[in-house]
């Protein structure tokens, strides 16, 4: 039976067609159309980056529930593993709960994923979670799987696990068989989190405003060049909100080291001392006016053109 | 009454010393020496900190591999005693191991009302040392803890909750585990250095705890199987994406950068 389309979330992003091995995918006036020689193998769903593609035949070894557990509104994990759920044959459990006390916090989560009957329980790879996530997999008895980048259900039910070490420098593939797993996936882009939530509604007392994160220590970092203006610098700043970056203005890039997963030059042209500062990132992306420019060199990958435009169609595709 | 407060420290290969080797696919921790843990200097710093305001002392426990050199730094920061567990068992061990060894080594030394940990190491990171010592402990657990302060017979403890700082009481005992950023860690010299090596190291071995060991709340999770390291660094691709369409050229990059689990 082939997979099947939701028309009304369908963007015709083309991305199933370029995923699907048996040719059994079109996009046809701008919506995705399934050929009757559809496998049925997820390939397309796997893809599709709105998610409007749903798998036919979810077998029963990969049925399980998964609970999404985060701290904030804006989840940087949600949206990932809302495909790994729809993969898996059900659809996540998502709940926010405060971690001012952090222990109180995994004692509930362990509760809601044995009411709920979810065997798979994810946090983000940030602040409180993996903490939180250590005592909830105890509780559980269940397999730990830390600071994932990727997570994949396979056919027998297992987990499969991208896990980055040493910085980034390195990642390995990692296996828990079927079973309670509780894992931490590390945040992407940030959306709406819709969780319900558990534990204590009553606002704990506030200090002061929380310390910003360090350059060295962000995933993402958007430089921006020193021309552009009020509007442009506010869609860098909605760019950096949606991704959780950090913004540095270039030229204070001068004389650092830094190595975040990904880099994003916006309006900045580059030069030979801020090319050696990044060059340690794991993607460089150069939103410039010309791909002769010295950052643009570099990259992985290159948008030309109006600086603005290209920031703001970015923003809106994510 | 005097709490009892210990700090759980990690020796890692230097992170600026680590490298991958392309010839040879594997990682290069040849000139990386075992330093201490960046992120357990921030749990250190809370500990001098609570200590000063307490009038306590703290014990410094560390195990593993180069856990001797991570003990002589956490000595600069005024730690009273120093616990070494290195054991050749120890070699490939994960969180939970680690967790119960390190709850064995401070059981055996009379316990711990107070116990701080730095958020993950610069090796595997994985983060998860703090919340398996406060299943093994029996104690309640902090995360992001930017301040610990005494509070009657208890704790206060400050850690970032969203964009705000938020102050709860704690009840006793308690395991925290430090932010790794938002505390202000002190200098280390080189002479502060030279005169903590002088303290004298007590080195555990893994069978000096067995007995401890088996006093501790049950074993927690189970570990995964991990496959080889492999390099997580791809070359340049140096793609330039085409098109008319601004809105089409951004969703080729968004899903590009999605397909590289980076947004």
């Amino acid at each position: 039976m082939p997979v099947t389309v939701d028309l009304g979330l369908c963007i015709g992003a083309g991305e199933c067609v370029k995923a699907c091995a048996f040719n059994a995918v079109d996009v046809i006036d701008g919506k995705a159309v399934i050929y009757p020689n559809c496998t049925d193998c997820d390939a397309c769903v796997r893809a599709c980056p709105t998610h409007a593609i749903a798998s036919a035949t979810p077998s029963e070894a990969k049925r399980g529930g998964i609970l999404v557990v985060d701290f904030a509104e804006r989840s940087g994990i949600s949206r990932p593993l809302a495909q790994t759920a729809r993969i898996a044959g059900g659809n996540a459990v998502d709940i926010r709960t405060s971690t001012v006390d952090a222990g109180a916090a995994a004692d509930l989560i362990a509760q809601e994923a044995q009411s709920a009957g979810c065997r798979i329980i994810v946090l983000p790879h940030e602040h409180a979670g993996p903490a939180v996530a250590a005592r909830v997999a105890a509780r559980l008895n269940a397999t730990l799987l830390s600071g994932c980048t990727d997570i994949t259900l396979d056919d027998a039910g297992g987990v499969r696990a991208v896990r980055a070490a040493y910085g980034g420098i390195v990642k390995m593939t990692s296996k828990a068989a079927p079973g309670n797993v509780v894992a931490t996936l590390i945040p992407r882009s940030r959306v709406p989190f819709a969780g319900r939530t558990i534990g204590s509604e009553s606002a704990p007392e506030t200090t002061g405003e929380a310390p910003p994160r360090p350059l060295e220590d962000a995933r993402t970092v958007i430089a921006q060049g020193p021309n552009l203006d009020e509007t442009a610098q506010n869609t860098v700043r909605a760019l950096a909100a949606a991704l959780d970056a950090n913004v540095v203005a270039a030229s204070a890039l001068k004389g650092k080291t830094i190595a975040p997963d990904l880099y994003i030059a916006v309006g900045f042209e580059g030069s030979t001392e801020t090319n050696a500062a990044v060059n340690g990132a794991g993607s460089i992306v150069a939103l410039v006016g010309s791909a002769r420019d010295p950052g643009a060199q570099i990259a992985d990958y290159v948008l030309t053109g109006d600086v603005e435009t290209n920031a703001k169609a970015l923003l809106a595709s994510l | 009454m005097s709490l009892r407060v210990a700090v759980c420290v990690a020796a890692v290969p230097n992170p600026d010393k680590v490298k991958w080797d392309r010839f040879r696919q594997l990682l290069d921790l040849q000139d990386a020496e075992l330093v201490l843990n960046q992120a357990d200097r921030c749990a250190l710093e809370l500990a001098a900190q609570f200590s000063k305001a307490s009038g306590t002392t703290f014990d410094a426990y560390s195990a593993g591999a180069g856990a001797t050199n991570a003990l002589r730094e956490a000595a600069v920061f005024g730690a009273e005693r120093l616990v070494a567990v290195d054991d050749p068992s120890l070699a490939d061990a994960d969180a939970a191991q680690i967790a119960s060894v390190l709850a064995a080594a401070i059981a055996k030394n009379g316990g711990a009302d107070l116990v701080l940990c730095g958020a993950a190491t610069a090796s595997f990171g994985s983060g998860a040392v703090p919340g398996f010592l406060s299943i093994f402990l029996d104690a309640g657990l902090s995360a992001d803890v930017v301040g610990v302060e005494p509070h009657g017979g208890s704790v206060a403890v400050t850690s970032i909750n969203g964009p705000m700082l938020a102050r709860a009481a704690a009840a006793l005992p308690l395991v925290v585990s430090a932010a790794p950023y938002g505390i202000k860690t002190r200098a280390v010299s080189p002479i502060l250095l030279m005169r903590a090596s002088k303290k004298p190291v007590e080195l555990l071995s893994a069978s000096d705890l067995s007995d401890a060991r088996a006093g501790l709340s049950a074993a927690p999770a189970i570990g995964a199987a991990d496959g080889p390291l492999e390099s997580n660094r791809k070359r340049r691709l140096n793609e330039v994406i085409d098109g008319d369409d601004p809105p089409a050229r951004a969703i080729t990059l968004a899903s590009a950068l999605r397909e590289r689990h980076l947004v």
